[in-house]
């Protein structure tokens, strides 16, 4: 007979229609039976408006072709978030199970690394794949000689300055003093004791001056300036950690923070300083690139008064004559070591975010730089910036911040057991001296103390040998352990 | 009728046992899909959209609305702090109105418990906004509050890490150390065209018009549309209730707020359970509508369809208790639409409806109904397939001896005393016997009408060749006819391959005439013609009849002989000629052909003088002559009586004149014996075109050759001239101009044209009368007259001009163009003259005009004295004038003068041509003006073309005027130009 194929053809046709075929992905990801995985950040405000919408677009395209559906939380500041993963590391009642993911500094990704609970990330990346990242970013995740990728680098930021232009103008015009000064420590120490006297000058009322500059992330001016004074505070040497806390050097960071935050020439008041430049009390600030959603755009005063300000940005400032150096800093992702499946979906959803499009809209919405060579590229930053405005804040935030990142010595302190905590004594440590001795002076004054008088009491060599003294201690207990 | 086409057994058995298997699957599939568990499948998938809808609502509701209810009603701390500030401060409500500071204070007392209820509440903000002022400076319609938003909604964190600023005095902030967003303002910005202000103005109005008791605050809780805070911050909505104190007095509202996002994250929890893929839509419906404004979603498939769609609409489905919808591109979708708990009945907001829809596409829904119902189909298709093949199998099983029974009865058929094996199946041998006892029957029928047929002395033979059988069917009366001996029997059986041989041997050459094969026999008894018919319709089977039709062929060839060829001279005709040398173009075996065209010369004469018979055996002797062409492969015919054609091939032209100069010779050698004893030799002339040189298409090789015997015929006679291109396009309107000048001159028709002749007055003294015949192929009067002259027309010319040219003056005078005294110059040919009888029929018709006539003698024509005198003498008698014609060229010279003493003189165009210029044209015209003078002749110039020339001779004393100066010649007579007049009259006026 001439149809003998017929019969064979049709039972394979059965077979087929009654089993279905399915397309089998190497780590066992299924469009079908979708894996969820959840990261926990620390991004607030238009950072994580900008990053629900871009885990949006991931769960509703790639993620669901390949079967992977992310859910991102918040989890407050990043130091409550460190305290959270904390917890769930320990089990504490009430405590969340652990994400898959988190965001973190390289210091707390080091401590649960020694745990022994954060996954290599370099098994799912090609070596051309890690290749495409600025080389600093990644190194920053290798711990050891192995080659182990432990944190994965989304967005990176670094510090800024920046200026109540409105304002500044008025000052400027009323001393003749110019930007210039605004390149260094001590230039804005000295513009700041100007500003004070200035407008103490415009009211009747004495020493009512009002305070010129403030900066959040303390630590980073201890230790970069330190650094730029020729100290690294932290020096990780094979394995070991070296404290190189100057006293000369210490002293100088004190005379350009301490001494004019007591005499009221600097100040902090609300959360952050960008708050302050914001309800006019402070006219200046130093604060990260990724602040520049809070970027200030007009002033409102305590009773009301509303008026409209131009901002403007420059590069950090350094001490006089020394080499310009800046922090790098903004987290990692790191993800927790769990089955394949799920460390590989985990890096998947990162390599997306890190796409050069990706990254760069989350990069120009949110203040931080992107993490990938090709993103420096010109030619590729021009219809982003065209997008947001050539001259709008974000667009000059990113381009100053690139321009930091090429032309400064950009540091990160390499991550060391305790080095978290050691952290936090610099981050407060001479903050928490300055405005408890503040207040000190303030009460005084309120008694009648005239303000000269009063600050002379605190401007002293023994108080700043006993900050020295406390804090050397603090910090020694902490790498001697 | 339509033959029923016969059908296997298997065929036969299989259809049925078909039909009823159909019949057993349909009805398994029938009791499944029908029978009540296919819908109870697809109520059951539909149910389950509507169950995940109910608990997503119910999920979504206890997320949010219901522990907001909760919050809010344990929300006495609040309407209790103000209370507290208020007693405190010694205030009293109505002071929130305009006191800054006081509401400071009221918020910095709600603050701590407000930043608790937002943790607890799973919401992502919370807020109060207080009737009054909100700082000093501060516009008025800026009211105070504050508005915190939680980016950890759920979350419990011990600082305030999580929480943002949005609306607040920024003592506050500082105070509990809450960052402030990117849209923070101090107060709230109460605009009227501000929509973001409704959700707290809202519930505010409506607690306010409705004086509402402090218990009452939960039944003016508003859950508003989606809107936000500041034009560029996310979308969010909230859910406020007013704030009313002891007193009853409104002061604010407070409220919870959940973004966008998070409603849609709530939303999007758990919904990748399911075998069908869903998406969540949050709207607000208008109640009693059935359209939606969405407000959140979730789902990518939502974003796939009806991203952006600012409304949805939709259908309820009653019978299966869904609703269903469209999206815009076409997908059909089923919709289980909840509406939310969230006003209570009779509420002030009521009119808006929340509702949730659990949205899923109809295929997908169903896919797992439609999954069963494809294995249903699949499982009745599966066992149709075998029973095909079982079915199959039986019937090749019972089948088989009847095959084996039809190839065994193949084998035998056609041979005598048919037996056939038993298979042993009854009905089987039953016919086996049925169909030997037939053919039996067969045999003897057959045999009976042969032997009828050959009786009846029809002689057709018949074969029958099967192409797979080794034997071959023929009858007696083929052997018979084909000579190839002879049989006993009327019919018999040989081998294939004795048949092939008789074939061959009998059909040594078959031609085919149309559409019959004919094969001529040699036999003693002369040749004989047979014919085959040979019928392939059968396939496989070619069926031979053959006859003979000696006679019809015999009878056709004679006609074909006589439609082809010259009875007279027995070569082809002209049509056969045509046909042949059209055949032999088309091949073109040689470099070049010649088509010769002979004439006869001395026909007419022989005809004339000795008879036609002696004038057929002059024709026959020439056509014997021209065989000797044919001979040699040309191709010969007789054209027309005396005229011959010769078409021949050769490799180059001289060959082909070589043979016409052997030809010409060899007739010489031949002559016409007439009857009394003379000898009248031939003498042919030829023209000869060349293909293809000359033509390539037989018509203008013929005219050419037709052209180049015409042209030695006018000429020499006698001898064979070559086609010339040059002369025939100088000729060739001789050729077909005579066509034309013959019918102009039989039908009379050609028109005249008047120049007018003028006196020094400016007068009209008369018109020439100028032919103007209307040819295709020739340019001018002068052609035609030249061509009248070689046709030996010329008389009957004269006869035309003064005939149509004095109808022509008659016309124009019934026009009324033309008056009675002007004179008619009329140009007579001076070879010929008008006859007697034509004199006189001019003379009766035209009586009355024949006194204006002045007699042009032309120019151009050798003059003769006869017709010079007799036309002078015409012009006596009519009481008309003689004019001599282009005096000064031509034959028209001074002797003219002398012999015929004309009344006028008309100078040429030559002689008046720049006259004024030249001294010896002015002496010559003063010299014939003497003589004009001295004789009374008058003197007309002719071609005057300027008026120097007209003035000149004017001076000099010339009488008549023509020329084109003056007028040119006209169709129809019109007066002259009254500037020319003036001009004249002013020429003459001087002299």
């Amino acid at each position: 007979m001439k149809k003998r194929w017929v019969l064979p053809v049709m039972a394979a046709v059965f077979i087929s229609l009654l089993t279905g075929c399915e397309k089998k992905d190497p780590y066992g990801l299924s469009e079908k039976d979708p894996v969820t995985i959840t990261i926990w950040h620390y991004y607030n405000g238009v950072q994580k408006e900008e990053f629900d919408r871009l885990v949006q677009e991931f769960n509703e395209n790639e993620g669901r072709e390949k079967g992977i559906i992310v859910k991102a939380f918040n989890k407050g500041s990043i130091d409550e978030l460190s305290n959270l993963i904390n917890e769930s590391i320990e089990k504490k009642i009430g405590s969340d199970p652990l994400p898959d993911v988190f965001s973190a500094y390289v210091d707390k990704v080091y401590e649960v690394d020694q745990m022994g609970l954060a996954a290599d990330l370099s098994s799912y990346l090609t070596s051309d794949e890690i290749g495409e990242y600025v080389d600093a970013y990644m190194e920053e995740g290798k711990f050891d000689s192995t080659g182990a990728i432990k944190v994965f680098p989304i967005a990176k930021s670094t510090e800024i300055l920046t200026v109540n232009k409105t304002d500044w103008d008025k000052f400027a015009e009323a001393t003749g003093e110019t930007e210039e000064a605004l390149s260094t420590w001590e230039g804005i120490t000295r513009v700041a004791e100007s500003y004070y006297k200035w407008t103490d000058s415009l009211t009747e009322e004495p020493d009512d001056g009002k305070a010129f500059f403030g900066r959040d992330a303390f630590a980073n001016y201890m230790i970069i300036g330190s650094l730029q004074l020729g100290h690294e505070i932290f020096k990780v040497k094979d394995g070991k950690t070296v404290l190189d806390f100057d006293e000369q050097t210490m002293r100088k960071l004190w005379d350009n923070y301490y001494v004019p935050y007591v005499n009221g020439y600097f100040g902090s008041y609300g959360k952050f300083r960008s708050d302050d430049v914001k309800t006019g009390q402070l006219v200046a600030f130093v604060g990260a690139t990724s602040g520049i959603a809070y970027f200030p755009t007009s002033v409102t005063l305590e009773d009301g008064t509303n008026y409209a300000i131009e901002s403007k940005l420059y590069p950090l400032p350094n001490f006089q004559g020394t080499v310009p150096c800046a922090v790098q800093q903004g987290a990692g992702m790191m993800v927790f070591k769990s089955e394949e499946k799920r460390e590989y979906a985990a890096t998947l959803f990162l390599k997306w975010f890190t796409c050069v499009g990706q990254n760069m809209k989350f990069a120009i919405g949110s203040g931080y730089l992107p993490v990938k060579k090709a993103a420096g590229n010109e030619e590729l930053l021009k219809p982003f910036l065209a997008e947001a405005g050539e001259d709008s804040g974000v667009s000059q935030n990113l381009l100053i911040g690139l321009n930091t990142a090429n032309q400064y010595r950009l540091y990160t302190s390499k991550p060391f057991e305790g080095g978290d905590r050691a952290r936090n004594v610099l981050n407060s440590a001479m903050v928490l001296k300055a405005k408890e001795d503040y207040e000190k002076i303030c009460s005084l004054m309120e008694q009648g103390v005239k303000r000269e008088s009063a600050v002379a009491e605190f401007v002293t060599e023994e108080n700043f040998d006993q900050w020295y003294r406390d804090t050397m201690e603090q910090l020694e207990a902490i790498i001697g352990e | 009728m339509k033959n029923k086409r016969s059908e296997s057994i298997r065929t036969q058995l299989l259809g049925p046992l078909l039909i009823l298997l159909v019949l057993q699957a349909a009805v398994i599939a029938g009791l499944v899909l029908f029978g009540g568990v296919s819908i109870k499948l697809k109520n059951n998938e539909i149910h389950i959209l509507s169950e995940n809808t109910e608990s997503t609502k119910l999920g979504l509701e206890k997320e949010t609305l219901h522990h907001w209810v909760v919050m809010f009603n344990n929300s006495e701390f609040i309407t209790a702090g103000i209370q507290q500030v208020l007693d405190s401060e010694g205030r009293k409500s109505k002071d929130i109105f305009t006191d800054y500071e006081l509401n400071r204070k009221i918020v910095d007392k709600v603050m701590e418990k407000s930043i608790e209820m937002l943790h607890l509440s799973h919401a992502t903000g919370v807020f109060m906004v207080l009737n009054g002022p909100a700082a000093m400076n501060s516009p008025v319609e800026v009211k105070a509050g504050f508005y915190m938003r939680n980016s950890n909604s759920g979350g419990y964190l011990k600082d305030n890490s999580s929480l943002l600023m949005e609306r607040g005095l920024p003592s506050i902030a500082e105070k509990y150390d809450i960052p402030l967003d990117s849209f923070w303002e101090l107060g709230f910005q109460e605009d009227e065209n501000n929509k973001a202000a409704c959700f707290y103005k809202k519930p505010y109005l409506m607690a306010v018009q409705n004086m509402a008791a402090q218990d009452d605050a939960m039944k003016f809780a508003y859950l508003s549309p989606p809107f936000r805070l500041s034009p560029k911050d996310m979308q969010v909505i909230t859910y406020s209730i007013p704030i009313i104190l002891n007193d009853g007095t409104v002061v604010g509202v407070c409220g919870l707020e959940i973004t966008l996002n998070q409603l849609e994250q709530i939303l999007g929890e758990d919904q990748t359970s399911g075998n069908f893929e869903e998406c969540w839509l949050l709207g607000i419906r208008d109640k009693k509508t059935k359209t939606i404004v969405p407000v959140a979603y979730s789902g990518y498939l939502y974003n796939q369809y009806f991203n952006e769609s600012q409304r949805i609409d939709y259908e309820d489905n009653e019978e299966e208790s869904i609703s269903e919808l469209t999206s815009s591109e076409g997908t059909k979708w089923y919709a289980s639409i909840k509406s939310l708990d969230v006003y209570g009945n009779n509420g002030p907001f009521e009119e808006e409806e929340w509702v949730l829809a659990g949205i899923a596409r109809q295929k997908d829904l169903l896919s797992f109904y439609n999954a069963i119902r494809r294995m249903l189909l699949g499982s009745m298709a599966v066992p149709l397939v075998f029973s095909l093949l079982g079915a199959f199998v039986i019937g090749k099983i019972v089948t088989e001896p009847i095959r084996r029974l039809i190839v065994e009865l193949r084998g035998k058929s056609g041979s005598r005393g048919l037996s056939l094996k038993r298979v042993y199946i009854r009905e089987i041998d039953e016919l086996t016997e049925t169909i030997e006892q037939l053919n039996q029957d067969v045999e003897r029928a057959s045999s009976k009408i042969s032997s009828i047929l050959e009786h009846a002395n029809i002689l057709i033979g018949v074969f029958e060749f099967e192409e797979e059988a080794d034997r071959v069917f023929c009858s007696r009366s083929l052997f018979h006819m084909l000579d190839w001996g002879s049989i006993e029997e009327p019919y018999c059986y040989i081998k294939t391959a004795k048949f092939k041989k008789y074939m061959e041997r009998t059909f040594t050459g078959i031609k085919i005439k149309g559409d019959r094969i004919l094969q001529c026999l040699e036999g003693p008894e002369g040749t004989r013609w047979v014919e085959f018919i040979l019928d392939g319709s059968k396939k496989g089977t070619i069926l031979g009849v053959c006859s003979d039709v000696t006679a019809d062929v015999e009878e056709k060839e004679k006609l074909e002989r006589e439609r082809n060829y010259d009875l007279l001279t027995e070569i082809y005709n002209r049509r056969a000629f045509r046909e042949q040398v059209a055949a032999a173009m088309k091949k073109q075996k040689k470099n070049v052909s010649a088509l010769i065209m002979w004439d006869l010369d001395n026909l007419k004469y022989i005809n004339d003088t000795y008879g036609h018979d002696e004038g057929d055996r002059y024709i026959v002797l020439f056509a014997n002559c021209l065989k000797i062409f044919s001979e040699k492969g040309g191709i010969v015919a007789r054209y027309s009586g005396d005229e011959f054609v010769t078409f021949m091939e050769a490799d180059e032209k001289e060959e082909v004149r070589e043979k016409i100069r052997e030809f010409m010779k060899h007739i010489q050698k031949f002559s016409l014996n007439t009857g009394g004893g003379y000898q009248f030799p031939i003498r042919v002339s030829g023209g000869l075109s060349w293909y293809p040189d000359d033509a390539a298409d037989f018509e203008t090789l013929f005219s050419y050759a037709d052209f180049a015997m015409y042209m030695v015929k006018h000429s020499v006679k006698g001898v064979v001239k070559e086609f010339d291109l040059n002369e025939y396009t100088h000729n060739s309107y001789m050729l077909a101009g005579s066509e034309e000048l013959n019918r102009m001159l039989d039908k009379k028709e050609v028109r005249f044209a008047f120049q007018p002749i003028a006196t020094r007055e400016g007068t009209i003294y008369g018109y020439e009368l100028l032919m103007r015949p209307k040819f295709a192929n020739m340019k001018g009067i002068s052609e035609v007259l030249n061509l009248a002259r070689a046709q030996a027309k010329l008389s009957q010319m004269e006869a035309l001009t003064w005939f149509s040219g004095l109808k022509a003056v008659m016309a124009e005078a019934m026009a009324g163009q033309l008056g009675t005294d002007e004179k008619l110059f009329i140009n007579s040919i001076a070879s010929v003259c008008l006859t007697e009888e034509e004199q006189m029929e001019l003379e009766e018709t035209y009586g009355e005009l024949l006194h204006r006539i002045v007699i042009e003698m032309t120019e151009g024509e050798p003059v003769s004295h006869d017709f010079m005198h007799r036309k002078i003498d015409m012009a006596r008698r009519w009481k008309g004038q003689v004019a001599v014609d282009d005096f000064g060229t031509g034959y028209n010279s001074e002797a003219i003068l002398l012999r015929m003493r004309p009344d006028i003189i008309k100078v040429d165009i030559n002689l008046v041509k720049r006259i004024n210029e030249d001294q010896n044209r002015q002496i010559i015209l003063r010299n014939l003006l003497d003589f004009a003078k001295q004789n009374n002749i008058t003197v007309l110039a002719e071609g005057v073309e300027t008026p120097e020339e007209l003035e000149f001779l004017m001076k000099c004393g010339v009488s008549l005027f023509q020329g084109y100066y003056i007028s040119r010649p006209q169709m129809e007579i019109r007066p002259l130009d009254p500037y020319i007049v003036r001009r004249m009259q002013e020429f003459s006026g001087k002299t």
